[in-house]
């Protein structure tokens, strides 16, 4: 009688072995080399978690209490990772279960017990769930039930009740699997059992990546009961005699789950081994094929040529009829429909702030990572093998040059990744969003994709599941993971760049028209490799070519179709210059197409927005100006930083019902012409002068100036001091101000991003953009207008503001303010001029920071009872009014302030040189 | 015409295949013999082209096979030794699909898949997995899948393996007829009576050395030996087979 013991241990190897199929390695490969490759994957991943959580405890300066319920995060964490590992095995192992075929016919010769057969299955099964588990825990296990443990024996206890946990946890998954397999083995026949069972597979994926993205973070409040990770979260707190309410109910379930889950499925499974192994011997491990005439017709009508119907049909059939590719590309769907739900899990839980029936980022992004992970995972089953012997028929059959398979497999990937995708997604989202944005995103989508489909088919020489896979060639796989990663980890981004594009056409234009121009390289790229003259097809997957120097070939299933092609790259030889040609080309398209695009904007402006004002010519150069009413002094308005004279439209008409009123454009703003050189605030006050001049408007004047204006009157009025009656100061900039003082959300976005020293080359390239249609690609409208702001004279102060010439002004005075503010200081003070300084007052500070809200308000009152109030002493004969109601765009938020003190000084300035009466209000 | 000019394969620094020279002329069938490996199918694979030999030079119609493998391949057909076809697709789709990898038109192919399959009894069991196929039911998918394109070279590695005797009977008449209809054929078979009876000529192989090459009736004259198993026997076997089959039986009852 055989021995049953030495029995058990031949079949335990042999099936442990079977549980790695060992079709998809090369000749070359190696079972242990691809279970050590596998294993480090879970040891690293230990690692990380272990570096990532236990510094926390080890450094943290919080309270034990708040320490212990971050643990109690943690824990759920590592418990839900390892029942994803356990749910991945279940899933892995799925067909490797129960027996199949080739065990009936050869076991089933030999006289082995059934129960020696299913103790070694259940055996080689262990091993491999326990295995993942011990490496998966293998730094956290060992670490991390020790960081809130106090003295050895609660260290050791601690210890033994984590891994009996984790233990429970993936045992109890793994046998959910078995439980849901051995229910279904029970119903149906074995040939329906085979159908439904890949199913039941992708289900089980799914479950599991989804549980484990979609879980809330465990809190100590009403955790969702349905959660297995919390309930061995509760089960932990149990052991470890935390008596509380919500770790009993959730150790209650845990235990009900393991002591009915366990044994159910060792029961099913042992009933269904008896059932099942002499039926199966009968019926085919494939499932029966159907008559596929939809597949073959569509086949025709997508792939004309029979090579490409041929290919297209093989990769279909494959595809639906192998359980290993199926699963494989299940686990790419399931990453990638999993991920869609934890982006959008703020519309699952109700949350979202933006509405589903519009754009939005977590659906946009939705639609692009279901696209990479169909192109990704059909692209990657590409590489595994199936049945390699057969592989010999192409080989024979391999009567084409290179290019029209390498065109076939291109068309396979486009019909069984890309276009099910595309279709699914059109439908959606043209369900969902309105036609133009649903049908813009489609286009993003397209194009999207076939990009990826061409990079991911570049220099990939194989017809679909006829060449061997070297595990150790990870070189693509590594490259899929690492942009993988990055496409992660820059969705919210590049959906958001989408979204930003949608909110107007010539944005969508330019990102089709990128995307469009990647497609064509990469197509180019494709083809350009394909018609190699060197090219051929592959069926071997070696090691690269210093091996075969030594000429140490394996069994020769090698050909002229070279078991190892020599890499080939249609760019080599061709110099950096070559190669950055391209990409010169399309740079130097998309700046002809913005300059085209500037200029036929700002010819549409000057159709909608004519000139207000009169143009004045100061000397080989004009500026703008507009005045009306009648009187003296006249009021002469002067705006701040990249602001056009019409900016003063609230104020200039009250002050004209009184006296003379004139706004005007500095140079380049509005409708002035730019001015070479510099543009400090002399330059700009010997510029007003000579307008005023030419424009036969004489003195005295009051200066009505806003903001960095502030600087300009104050020079004007010291280099023509005679002809200035006053000055109204509103919200003007100051010289007294220390920028090392300013809060953080007050500073400047750009200023904190570009250093000094960068800041003339940038702006140097900025203005060559700007010329080249950016800003009005990137402008977003004019917006809401300012309150008693009419909508058109909005448009129209910003249509005037997005001229390249004003940017190119803007940048010249801001690059010279510091020369302007060197000037102010040198004037000192302004004597007796009449001087008003209006200050607004109103609260900047953020809500949500209460530490800046105080350092804004610090800042604040010294700005408005100090440096303000410095403005007014600069004269002897100056005042300060704070405006509590308004913040710095007093032109607009406070114009009767405005105009009451200019009011004022043009009255104290008529006293003094017995000026004409002036009507009543 | 099919030519063997000292071919050698070497694996490893060991030759299987050793200065093999031989021709196959149109229009004959030659018979290709020798023991488990003696480098037979080494031999046809070479010729299919499906490896390199190691020295010597293959031609056919006085061309090196390597000059223009498409075109060698377009006039090859190979039925190999083991019967490894896609297990998932049928038997129809198998055909369909290696019709469709050689170009043949849709309406011609439908036609010679569909006479194929009836003419082999495989018409019930087109649609079935080749999974679920017997032995011999993959031969015949082998056969048609080789001869679909109307080849001019013919390499049949074991043809009659799996196959009834009513197929067997069917396949003999078939390589006398393609070879009297202007093709190459050159077979290789353990079935001895088979190959007596088909070929017009001979090779022998042994430890991958040519030992025979020559006609059945110029065999005959040469070594004094009435039948193509005594010559076989003269030149290829080594073992006393009384002998093997005595100890065998003496292995098993112990």
């Amino acid at each position: 009688m055989q021995d049953e013991r030495h029995q058990f241990r031949i079949l335990y190897r042999d099936f442990l072995s079977r549980l790695v199929d060992l079709e998809l390695i090369a000749a070359v490969g190696d079972v242990r080399g691809l279970i050590v490759r596998f294993g480090s994957m879970l040891a690293a991943l230990s690692f990380v978690l272990a570096y990532m959580i236990l510094p926390r405890y080890a450094t943290s300066i919080w309270s034990h209490d708040r320490l212990v319920v971050s643990a109690r995060g943690d824990e759920e964490f590592l418990i839900s990772t390892t029942i994803v590992v356990a749910g991945l095995c279940s899933v892995m192992t799925w067909n490797a279960v129960f027996p199949d075929r080739l065990d009936g016919l050869i076991l089933g010769l030999i006289p082995v017990r059934a129960r020696t057969m299913i103790l070694a299955r259940i055996a080689a099964i262990a091993t491999v769930l326990g295995t993942a588990i011990l490496v998966l825990n293998s730094f956290t296990g060992l670490s991390f039930p020790f960081v809130l443990a106090a003295g050895l024996r609660d260290a050791l206890f601690a210890f033994g009740t984590w891994w009996l946990v984790v233990a429970a946890a993936g045992i109890f998954t793994f046998c959910r699997g078995l439980a849901v397999q051995g229910v279904a083995a029970q119903l149906f026949s074995w040939r329906a059992f085979l159908r439904i069972s890949g199913f039941l597979q992708l289900a089980a994926l799914f479950t599991v990546l989804a549980l484990f993205f979609l879980a809330p973070p465990f809190n100590t409040g009403h955790p969702p009961a349905f959660i297995p990770s919390f309930w061995f979260v509760g089960l932990l707190h149990e052991l470890r005699g935390d008596r509380s309410q919500l770790f009993g109910s959730l150790a209650a379930r845990a235990m009900i789950g393991l002591s009915t889950i366990v044994p159910l499925s060792i029961i099913l499974y042992i009933l269904s081994w008896s059932r099942n192994v002499r039926r199966m011997v009968e019926s085919p491990d494939i499932l029966p094929a159907k008559h596929a005439r939809i597949a073959s017709s569509f086949a025709k009508m997508l792939s004309p040529a029979p090579l490409e119907r041929a290919i297209l049909l093989f990769t279909a059939r494959t595809i639906a009829r192998s359980r290993q590719h199926r699963m494989i590309l299940a686990i790419y769907g399931g990453y990638g429909f999993a991920l869609s739900l934890a982006f959008s899990r703020s519309f699952l839980e109700g949350t979202a702030t933006a509405s589903w029936n519009k754009p939005n980022v977590s659906l946009l992004i939705a639609g692009l990572l279901l696209l990479s992970c169909a192109v990704a995972g059909v692209r990657a089953i590409f590489s595994l093998p199936f049945a390699m012997p057969s592989n010999w028929i192409f080989r024979i059959t391999a009567v084409h040059r290179p290019a029209p398979y390498f065109a076939a497999v291109r068309k396979s990937l486009f019909a069984l990744a890309a276009l099910p995708v595309w279709i699914a997604a059109a439908v959606w989202y043209l369900a969902i969003w309105p036609g133009r944005p649903a049908l813009e995103h489609m286009l993003v989508l397209v194009l999207a994709g076939i990009v990826m489909m061409e990079r991911s088919l570049y220099q990939f020489r194989k017809i679909p599941f006829t060449c061997s896979w070297l595990p150790g060639s990870t070189h693509w796989k590594m490259k899929a993971g690492a942009w993988g990663l990055a496409f992660l980890a820059l969705a919210n981004g590049i959906a958001g760049i989408e979204l930003w594009s949608m909110e107007k056409s010539a944005r969508m234009v330019v990102l089709t028209g990128v995307l469009g121009a990647a497609a064509i390289h990469a197509r180019r790229r494709t083809r350009q490799f394909a018609t190699e003259p060197d090219n051929r097809l592959q069926f071997e997957d070696l090691p690269p070519a210093d091996i075969f120097a030594l000429d140490l070939r394996q069994d020769g299933t090698s050909s002229d179709d070279q078991a190892y092609v020599e890499a080939i790259d249609p760019h080599r030889g061709r110099s950096f210059a070559a190669r950055l040609r391209p990409l010169a080309v399309a740079a130097l398209l998309l700046l002809a197409t913005g300059v085209v695009y500037e200029q036929a904007g700002e010819w549409r402006d000057r159709r909608n927005f004519p000139q207000i004002g009169h143009s004045v010519d100061i000397g080989g150069r004009s500026l703008n100006i507009f005045c009306s009413g009648a009187g003296s002094p006249v009021v002469v308005f002067e705006t701040g930083f990249n602001q056009p004279g019409y900016t003063w439209l609230l104020v200039q008409p009250e002050v004209a019902k009184w006296t003379r009123a004139c706004w005007y454009d500095r140079a380049g703003f509005g409708w002035s012409d730019p001015a070479p050189g510099p543009r400090t605030g002399t330059d700009i006050a010997d510029d007003l002068h000579k307008l005023l001049r030419a424009a036969g408007i004489p003195p005295p004047y009051v200066l009505v100036a806003h903001s960095f204006g502030g600087f300009d009157a104050r020079v004007f009025a010291a280099r023509y001091r005679s002809e200035v009656a006053g000055l109204v100061l509103a919200e003007s900039a100051d010289e007294f101000e220390d920028p090392d003082q300013i809060p953080k959300s007050m500073q400047s976005r750009l200023g904190q991003l570009v250093p000094p020293w960068i800041r003339r080359p940038a702006a140097a390239v900025a203005k060559f953009l700007v010329h080249a249609g950016l800003a009005r690609l990137m402008d977003d409208g004019a917006g809401p207008p300012p309150p008693h702001v009419a909508e058109h004279d909005a448009e129209v102060i910003h249509a005037v503001q997005l001229q390249p010439r004003s940017f190119d002004m803007y940048i010249r005075e801001g690059l010279d303010r510091d020369q302007t503010i060197t000037q102010v200081r040198a004037i000192r003070d302004l004597g007796t001029l009449l001087l008003a300084v209006l200050t607004g007052a109103r609260s900047v500070a953020p809500q949500n920071d209460q530490e800046e809200a105080l350092e804004v308000a610090a800042y604040m009152r010294v700005r408005i009872y100090e440096r303000q109030a410095n403005l007014a002493r600069l004269s002897t004969r100056g005042r300060q009014v704070v405006l509590e109601n308004s913040g710095h765009a007093i032109p607009y938020e406070a114009p009767g302030a405005v105009v009451d003190s200019a009011r004022e000084v043009v009255e104290e300035a008529r006293s003094a040189a017995d000026g004409a009466p002036i009507p009543t209000k | 015409m099919l030519e063997l000019r000292d071919v050698t394969k070497l694996y490893a620094g060991i030759p299987v295949v050793s200065e093999v020279s031989f021709v196959a002329q149109t229009g004959e069938v030659t018979g290709y013999l020798g023991p488990n490996g003696s480098g037979k199918s080494t031999t046809l694979k070479m010729i299919a082209g499906l490896i390199e030999p190691s020295e010597g030079q293959i031609l056919f119609n006085g061309l090196p096979i390597g000059r223009n493998r498409i075109a060698h391949k377009q006039r090859l057909g190979y039925v190999p030794e083991e019967p490894h076809l896609y297990p998932h697709l049928t038997g129809a789709e198998y055909l369909e699909m290696v019709g469709q990898l050689r170009g043949i038109p849709g309406g011609q192919l439908v036609h010679k898949t569909t006479g194929f399959l009836r003419l082999l009894g495989l018409h019930a069991d087109r649609d079935v997995p080749i999974s679920s196929y017997s032995k011999g039911m993959r031969q015949k998918i082998l056969l048609a899948a080789a001869l679909l394109h109307n080849p001019d070279l013919v390499l049949l590695d074991e043809p009659f393996s799996g196959l009834d005797v009513n197929s067997a009977l069917v396949l003999r008449g078939l390589i006398r007829e393609l070879a009297a209809r202007g093709k190459v054929v050159l077979f290789s078979s353990h079935e001895l009576d088979t190959v007596e009876r088909v070929s017009s000529r001979i090779v022998i192989l042994h430890k991958g050395r040519v030992v025979a090459n020559d006609s059945i009736q110029q065999l005959r004259a040469l070594m004094s030996l009435p039948t193509l198993e005594d010559i076989f026997s003269q030149l290829a076997v080594e073992q006393n087979t009384e002998a093997v089959t005595q100890e065998m039986v003496e292995l098993i009852e112990s």
